[in-house]
């Protein structure tokens, strides 16, 4: 058994990652254990899950809502919505089926809030653009030399993914942030695979728009 | 993919490849903090919760506590079923007290009872003998006749015309010669 374990898990969002097939279905067992004491009102055992879906709910809100503070609240809210609806989960039988369930309330969750501020509609480089500082802070490169460039780069990565539209943004972050199957995001979004495909083939076409866009003012 | 608009955009997909560098996002450190706190707070059930819980609680009574339920029950059940009681068949009169000192008008509630007669009149001194018709009342019986007047305070003499016939109160034993070899009953407010 293989186990890659941070120090402190909970400062880096790391957990536990079990590599073998076996493991896995040990996680999917472990996991569905969790759940079943959650349902019965044990609180505690919503941490490990916690600890273990932490970094990609805050990942999908950070990267529809662009702060880091919307982010917060926004994964903190859904999972603890997560955790009082738990009785309403059903595994049935589904891989990742779990995070599939949260990653839909998170994604709702920041509709919600870009709904309330309006953001969807921002251009490109106003106020809705991810600062510098924390992009630079979110992504932590390790290489000096390279960080300058790819920070940059990166910037304008983030800039041109947040000002897609909301229904595009979310279907290049599931799809090509995320790296989630069509599958998954037809639960996460409630939406046919083939509006799915074509959503994020047009979203990858206005991103590419908006780089060189960027790209030809620079 | 889609074709460039403008001939210029570079057609790799370098720029897509990138995204999934983006999910190098390191959470808030306070987050697993954040959320177990708001977990561990006590919420207000929702009304959802609160019908699942109760579908799902167990109710044990022992036999004297389900018996004194029944009892309570079938008491409650007796009392709204229970049918109202029919009105008193005598001339209602006030206490002689109230009478004495009031100066108003009093209602006097004439009441007369046989299931043979079709029509029922009081008449008396109060009205120059000029008859007022008795009516069934609500919900009490057909053989009832009921009529409420007003009178001053006094002596009164009275009689019920049935079906053309004068009928003295037969509830009412005080009467007074009519002059002409009858007795009217006799009503002292």
């Amino acid at each position: 058994m293989t186990f890659t374990v941070a120090l402190n898990p909970e400062q880096s969002g790391a957990y536990p990652v079990l590599t073998s097939t076996g493991d896995a279905i040990s996680r999917a067992e472990e996991e569905r254990r969790l759940i079943a004491r959650c349902a019965q009102g044990e609180v505690e055992a919503f941490r490990p899950l916690v600890v273990r879906y932490q970094r990609v709910a805050f990942s999908v809100s950070y990267r529809m809502l662009g702060s880091r503070a919307d982010a917060e609240d926004v994964a903190q809210q859904a999972m603890a919505d997560a955790f009082h609806a738990i009785d309403r989960f059903r595994n049935e039988g589904r891989s990742n089926a779990f995070s599939v369930w949260l990653l839909r309330i998170v994604i709702n969750r920041s509709k919600d809030v870009l709904k309330s501020k309006r953001w969807s509609e921002r251009p490109l480089g106003g106020e809705g653009e991810v600062a510098a500082s924390e992009a630079v802070f979110a992504h932590r490169p390790m290489d000096p030399e390279l960080s300058l460039a790819g920070s940059q780069e990166r910037q304008r990565l983030e800039a041109a993914l947040l000002a897609l539209p909301a229904k595009y943004r979310e279907a290049l972050i599931l799809k090509d942030v995320e790296d989630l199957s069509y599958e998954e995001m037809r639960s996460i979004l409630r939406l046919p695979i083939t509006t799915l495909k074509i959503r994020v083939v047009r979203a990858r076409g206005r991103l590419r728009d908006l780089l060189d866009q960027s790209e030809e003012t620079r | 993919m889609t074709s460039p608009s403008n001939g210029q955009r570079p057609k790799d997909d370098q720029p897509i490849a990138a995204l999934a560098e983006l999910r190098q996002v390191t959470p808030p450190a306070a987050l697993v903090a954040r959320v177990m706190t708001s977990v561990a707070a006590p919420r207000p059930w929702t009304f959802r919760q609160a019908f699942a819980r109760l579908l799902r609680a167990e109710v044990r009574l022992s036999v004297r506590t389900a018996l004194l339920l029944a009892a309570f029950a079938g008491a409650g059940a007796w009392t709204v079923r229970r049918p109202q009681q029919p009105a008193p068949l005598a001339v209602t009169a006030p206490p002689a007290a109230q009478i004495a000192d009031s100066p108003a008008p009093i209602l006097v509630r004439f009441t007369f009872e046989d299931s043979r007669a079709r029509q029922v009149f009081v008449a008396g001194d109060f009205n120059d003998w000029n008859p007022i018709p008795l009516d069934h009342e609500d919900g009490a019986r057909d053989s009832l006749f009921v009529a409420t007047v007003a009178l001053p305070k006094g002596v009164h003499e009275y009689m019920f015309l049935v079906d053309g016939n004068w009928v003295r109160d037969p509830l009412v034993s005080d009467s007074r010669p009519d002059g002409f070899g009858r007795k009217n009953s006799l009503l002292r407010l």
